[in-house]
């Protein structure tokens, strides 16, 4: 049962989604220009779905409830199920928002997040409990995590329109930090050719040495925000999957009720049940995990967001696979969309660490408490 | 050299030394040198396959790999034109008959078309999946005409065609089945049985008048000749009859070339027929032979096709090793860590296993239905899979497209719908093997 608060920012997403972006998107071989997702990004301010400098109920603003946390996952399972890369781009403003203010920046400022490269296989376990890890770990971390390093670096980022500061994690002899770099100051390349998320553009970005860049916070603080950060990202990109495939899912379901193979429709072969049922299992099992994540306090809830994270992704897109595999021939053009959102669900299952590095991450966590 | 958790291959401990000291009598049969996994499966072919095997991968080297991305990403370009020219010089467009018509050196006709196809496609897609198809689909295109056993055909439409082509003028086939509404119902009886054709032939003086339309058709956008498989009038399937139909020919036209997930540089077409005049010399082995043409051409196809799939894997295999090498994580190299370790031999054991089963079956002159979708279904599969996983290894890096492993899963995608979904051929392996599936108690009347 939905609160009254929840209903009505989720009646409003659902307004947004069928007012503003579904009629900008229903070309998926057509990538949305960014003037276009700039005008979805305006209106998302507008109606409250992206922060206002006053805190109020857009995506990510009062989720240490777990009601908040779940009014922003349902949010953007709907946007996912729209476009996932919309979402995506909302997901990462709002984020970047909660972050900045953290971190004290004004709510005027436009900032970008920079989250690393990856889990430093599972070293990350130990810079967020505050431990020293060993040699290796500590090279690791300091590759990982974008805001420090012995040498210049280069990272991708997602961005579309401009930027004026980079924040990100940085790993020193010290500790962890969180450190932001002014935008004009760092070369950034376009990356093209990239898989999913047309809407988002990827960009290489050369960060400077160690020792650059504005120190913003350091100690515990630095730890809670990351692994809040992390925790909320990881969610993000797991609730965006579930609404684009639930979409995939739902384009399987209409192709396989309307058109004939053998005499009867699609859907009354048990070789496309298959493929339904599968995804649907899917969908409902990822969902289901997704509304049993309490909060995200902090380190220790980390490895239980991780954990559906990584078999959430896994399971998604297999349900977009399959739903793609219910359209045929006409499932693997451009034009039918399906294709887009099997691109989409692979895209956001390697951001942010894969799941080879979730089971490192996860059996660090288990060893030392 | 090493890696960590392993033995340096000089240790005594290490297998390949260990076998090294033990008696000459019995070293023959234990002990080998270290050779890459490519050389080691190549050794396994008879001599004139291992000869052309080493040829065709040059081949794509040099004329594929270079060309593979820009023609993924900005498709039809000049890269197209240059690799079938490059093709047809080379013999690659004439490459299912024996010289002098066409490029089958004798000794190499020793073995199955199908073993040299699947040799050439896994090599061609190896370098990318989107120029090998738009090679390969040629012989897909011309495999109605040999297999009909019509000979005035063959010397009509193929020996001309091919003394062109390698003469520097590629002129290609398409084969053309796939119709709106009814894709699978061409690939599959059951359905066939029931389907309505939606391409029709009508009987006039001195030929047909063929009407209708065909989606899909890989290569229909470049053909010059297209195998058109059309119902007679107020007929069903069983009355498909092949024809040949010719580029200009009037009111036959390339209405619509779709934008594809992968695969890009061939181009997939939708082709119209409206009211085309064909005359009687443009059908292939006689009326009513299309079913079992179509069929043929599927069983001939589909073990390459599940080649397509295992060089497409083995392209992405072979950018996750190369980035594994060269990138590094913290102060190692990323190739020394164990999980990537697991990650590349787990891809190599699907890649020998797709190859083990694409080379066994297509060694045999009379491909079997059961066999032909059985590896198809396999190799397309663990090619996908393969592809994740190449992916994955890179991490964020696998979502560009420079680094390969993205464009080798949108082009490994294809392979689980082309020729047939997988559905619909494990529903052919059913189909062949009907008489080892026999109930074994009678089955009563439904109702």
């Amino acid at each position: 049962m939905l609160d009254d608060e929840t209903a009505a920012v989720l009646a409003t997403v659902d307004r947004f989604c069928r007012e503003v972006v579904e009629p900008r998107v229903g070309r998926p071989e057509q990538v949305l220009p960014l003037a276009e997702l700039t005008h979805v990004e305006t209106a998302a301010r507008d109606c409250g779905i992206l922060p206002l400098p006053e805190p109020g109920l857009a995506l990510w603003e009062g989720v240490e409830p777990p009601e908040g946390l779940q009014r922003s996952l349902a949010s953007l399972v709907r946007l996912g199920e729209s476009c996932a890369g919309v979402a995506f781009h909302l997901h990462q403003i709002s984020l970047a928002a909660l972050v900045g203010r953290e971190l004290g920046l004004a709510p005027s400022v436009r900032a970008a997040l920079l989250m690393g490269r990856g889990l430093a296989r599972g070293a990350v376990v130990d810079a967020l409990a505050g431990r020293v890890p060993g040699r290796d770990g500590s090279d690791l971390l300091r590759e990982a995590l974008p805001g420090a390093g012995s040498g210049a670096r280069t990272f991708l980022l997602h961005a579309a329109g401009p930027w004026e500061t980079l924040l990100s994690p940085a790993w020193d002899d010290a500790g962890l930090s969180w450190r932001g770099f002014p935008g004009e100051a760092l070369p950034v390349a376009g990356a093209p050719g990239q898989h999913g998320l047309d809407e988002v553009p990827m960009w290489e970005v050369r960060l400077p040495a160690a020792g650059s860049g504005r120190e913003l916070v350091r100690g515990p603080a630095a730890r809670r925000l990351l692994a809040t950060a992390l925790g909320l990202s990881w969610l993000g990109l797991a609730a965006i999957a579930l609404g684009a495939t639930r979409h995939g899912l739902a384009l399987a379901r209409a192709h396989a009720a309307t058109r004939r193979q053998g005499g009867a429709l699609l859907g009354e072969h048990a070789a496309v049940q298959e493929l339904v049922g599968e995804a649907e299992a899917a969908v409902a099992t990822v969902a289901s995990a997704l509304r049993g994540v309490p909060a995200v306090t902090g380190a220790a809830s980390l490895a239980s967001v991780l954990g559906v994270r990584a078999v959430a992704h896994r399971l998604l897109c297999e349900a977009a696979n399959a739903s793609l595999q219910v359209l045929g021939g006409m499932g693997y053009m451009r034009d039918a969309g399906a294709e887009k959102i099997v691109r989409d669900a692979n895209h956001l299952r390697l951001l942010g660490g894969t799941a080879s590095e979730a089971w490192l991450f996860l059996a660090r966590a288990e060893e030392r408490p | 050299m090493t890696l960590s958790g392993h033995l340096d291959p000089a240790d005594p401990l290490h297998p390949r030394a260990a076998f090294a000291r033990l008696p000459s009598l019995v070293r023959p049969l234990v002990a080998y040198e270290p050779e890459p996994l490519w050389e080691a499966d190549t050794r396994l072919l008879p001599l004139a396959l291992r000869r052309y095997r080493r040829k065709v991968r040059e081949f794509a080297a040099r004329v594929l790999a270079p060309r593979a991305l820009a023609a993924d990403l900005a498709p039809h370009g000049p890269e197209e034109r240059e690799v079938l020219l490059a093709a047809a010089r080379e013999g690659y467009l004439t490459d299912l008959l024996p010289v002098p018509f066409g490029s089958i050196s004798w000794s190499r006709l020793r073995h199955p078309i199908a073993l040299a196809q699947s040799l050439k496609m896994e090599e061609l897609c190896a370098a990318c999946g989107g120029l090998g198809l738009l090679v390969g689909a040629h012989g897909l295109g011309c495999a109605p005409l040999l297999l009909s056993g019509d000979l005035g055909a063959v010397r009509r439409f193929l020996l001309p065609a091919y003394r062109r082509t390698r003469s520097g003028d590629p002129q290609l086939f398409a084969f053309a089945i796939t119709e709106p509404g009814a894709g699978s119902d061409a690939e599959e009886s059951s359905g066939a049985s029931r389907a309505q054709p939606g391409t029709r032939a009508r009987r006039v003086e001195g030929g047909f008048r063929l009407s209708g339309r065909k989606i899909y058709i890989s290569g229909g956008d470049v053909a010059h000749a297209v195998t058109v498989f059309a119902a007679l009038e107020d007929e069903g399937l069983a009355s498909w009859t092949c024809f040949v139909v010719v580029r200009g020919m009037p009111g036959f036209s390339v209405v619509r070339r779709e934008l594809k997930m992968g695969q890009r540089a061939s181009g997939a077409a939708e082709l119209l027929f409206e009211d085309v005049f064909v005359p009687d010399s443009h059908v292939v082995g006689g009326p009513r032979r299309g079913w079992a043409l179509n069929r043929a051409t599927l069983n001939l196809s589909r073990v390459p096709v599940g080649a397509i799939a295992l060089g497409i894997a083995r392209g992405a295999a072979e950018a996750a090793v190369e980035f594994a090498r060269r990138a590094r994580l913290g102060a190692r190299p990323l190739v020394d860590y164990q999980e990537v370790q697991l990650e590349i031999a787990r891809m190599w054991t699907d890649l020998a296993a797709m190859r083990a089963l694409v080379w066994q079956y297509a060694s045999r002159w009379t491909p079997r239905q059961a066999r032909a979708s059985m590896a198809k279904v396999f190799c397309a599969d663990a090619a996908v899979r393969v592809c994740e996983r190449a992916m994955a290894l890179m991490a964020e890096d696998g979502l560009l497209q420079r680094n390969r492993a993205e464009k080798a899963f949108r082009d490994a995608r294809l392979t689980q719908i082309y020729e047939g979904t997988n559905q619909i051929n494990l529903l052919a392996v059913v189909e062949d093997q009907l008489e080892e599936l026999a109930p074994l108690a009678a089955i009563p009347p439904a109702g």
